[in-house]
């Protein structure tokens, strides 16, 4: 990606901490889990949940 | 993300990422909670094998970057455990990062997904040398 004055910026290899990764795998299980639940909802209960947020 | 890692570690701000070249701050961390069992084995083994100058320094250098090596190895292996050996595992692990404290790390580590566990072993491991150190 090139710097506001045109020159690219320079390169620095970087990784995630152990912390943040564990973090993240929290993040991805409640959003699997989330997931999960609405898998196991009806269709009637989908739309009703749906059209009760307005988004309709 | 950010105010969920600032609620769990109220004791120190937060570290997102490192270089590829430095080591994890659990890494370290966990280098210093073994610190002076580590001393008092080195000089043990210096003495025994009669090392002096040059030798004992080498035989110090070597054993400090393998110290490094395994605490990485076993940061490495934990992060990439299956939820159910990272259950199996938990206390075994917690024990080597700290140098053998044999207190708790979390309330009840069978109820806790891996995402926390590893949460768990990471603030127990960081939090300990927060005392340590200060």
């Amino acid at each position: 990606m090139p710097s506001p004055h045109g020159k690219p910026l320079p390169h620095y290899p970087a990784r995630l901490t152990a912390a943040t990764e564990a973090s993240l795998i929290i993040r991805e299980e409640m959003i699997a889990t989330a997931a999960a639940g609405l898998a196991e909802l009806s269709d009637d209960e989908l739309r009703r949940r749906y059209t009760h947020t307005g988004l309709s | 993300m950010i105010e969920f890692l600032s609620q769990k570690d109220s004791w120190a701000p937060p570290t997102f990422a490192v270089t590829d070249d430095a080591e994890d701050p659990l890494v370290l961390s966990a280098r210093e909670l073994r610190r002076d069992s580590w001393e008092r084995n080195l000089a043990g083994t210096i003495r025994s094998m009669g090392l002096v100058g040059p030798a004992a320094d080498r035989h110090r250098a070597n054993a400090e970057q393998a110290e490094l090596d395994f605490l990485c190895r076993l940061v490495e292996e934990t992060w990439s455990l299956s939820d159910v050996d990272l259950r199996n595992r938990a206390p075994e692990i917690v024990a080597k990062l700290t140098g053998g404290t044999a207190e708790l790390f979390a309330d009840n580590p069978a109820t806790l997904s891996r995402g926390e566990l590893l949460t768990a072993i990471a603030n127990h491991v960081a939090g300990l040398a927060a005392r340590v150190i200060a």
